[in-house]
């Protein structure tokens, strides 16, 4: 039974990141600030990476256990980096920035 | 993430590290350490630096680790149960025991090829009582690394057997008091109760069973008591330093 739920714990990465809420769904608010990056509403883009960060940040506690301590870094890192592209508005960064967040987010607990 | 985050991820995952161990040691058995072949050092020695890397190693997913853990588990329950059923392939993973002395003559070229020196030899010997060689019969050494030392007759201890003197039965002794409490299974199991180990202990001058460390019925019906206080009046202290 113990051994069940260690199982789960620290196996269940993949199922743990899945959105509880609006308010955790990373994948959403990835798809967002690309959308606002696109048609290059930088206002909008901030609000939303600021959301998306958040929602990221919300996720963190459940999946810490079970992914890589590297890899919520690099996530960490690329949400950092957006942030500066987006206040420069540099549309080509910040989309390697969502694309390069977004193939770790789906490697996340794989 | 913060520091107190990863401090946190290293206790869960040492305490679920902990207690698989736990789990998987019971599992694997009681086996004793002074039973352990070479071969089931280094496994445990593995196994244990695997827990110890799930626990600390957070540049890894632990999952992965956590799996390791059981596959070398597994492997270590799967040579158990090999070696236990067939006969054959327990004698080539544990070895055999080995005649390192017969009939007095130290066996050179055995102990050539198991790598074992004469002053292990000798040393091995000596801590099992024996200084000089002449009084070795047999000394074999065993999977586990130890040796077993047979003496020449004329250097075995007399037994009772050998003066054909009368023995009484000798068993297991019971304990009746645990730190200070009342081992009342035990007492059952020796047909008493608690009546009468109050009495035998008031008459061994204790009001009550929390005076006593430990309290232990042999197969005679002595009782051995030690009592928290200690009335020894001239200590013999052994140490050299004060």
């Amino acid at each position: 039974m113990a051994l069940a739920v260690f199982i789960f714990f620290l196996a269940g990465g993949q199922y743990l990141k899945q959105p509880r809420g609006e308010m955790d769904n990373v994948p959403a608010y990835l798809a967002k600030v690309r959308e606002d990056v696109m048609s290059e509403s930088w206002d909008q883009a901030e609000i939303d990476c600021e959301k998306l960060e958040s929602a990221w940040r919300m996720v963190i506690p459940r999946i810490q256990y079970s992914v890589e301590r590297d890899d919520i870094n690099s996530i960490n890192r690329n949400l950092t980096r957006l942030k500066g592209w987006l206040m420069v508005k540099d549309k080509p960064n910040s989309m390697v920035e969502l694309q390069e967040a977004e193939m770790f987010w789906n490697e996340l607990g794989k | 993430m913060s520091l107190l985050n990863e401090a946190l991820v290293v206790v869960v995952r040492g305490v679920i590290a902990f207690i698989t161990l736990l789990i998987f040691t019971r599992v694997l058995g009681k086996q004793q350490l002074s039973q352990l072949t070479y071969f089931d050092y280094i496994l445990g020695i593995t196994i244990g630096s695997i827990a110890a890397t799930m626990t600390t190693d957070l540049t890894a997913r632990a999952w992965p680790q956590l799996v390791g853990l059981i596959t070398w588990t597994g492997a270590v329950f799967v040579l158990q149960w090999i070696t236990l059923k067939w006969r054959y392939a327990s004698k080539y993973i544990d070895g055999e025991p080995t005649v390192v002395i017969m009939n007095g003559q130290i066996m050179e070229d055995v102990l050539k090829k198991m790598r074992f020196r004469v002053a292990d030899l000798l040393e091995q010997l000596r801590t099992k009582g024996v200084f000089d060689l002449s009084e070795v019969e047999f000394a074999v050494l065993e999977t586990n690394g130890q040796l077993s030392v047979l003496k020449k007759s004329q250097y075995q201890p007399v037994t009772a057997n050998d003066l054909n003197l009368p023995t009484n039965y000798k068993g297991i002794s019971s304990e009746l008091i645990y730190d200070g409490v009342v081992v009342e299974q035990n007492l059952q199991q020796v047909n008493l109760d608690r009546p009468w180990l109050e009495a035998q202990l008031r008459k061994l001058g204790f009001n009550d069973p929390s005076e006593i460390f430990i309290a232990s019925l042999n197969t005679n019906g002595d009782l051995y008591i030690d009592a928290y206080k200690d009335r020894v009046k001239n200590l013999t202290d052994i140490s050299d330093y004060h």
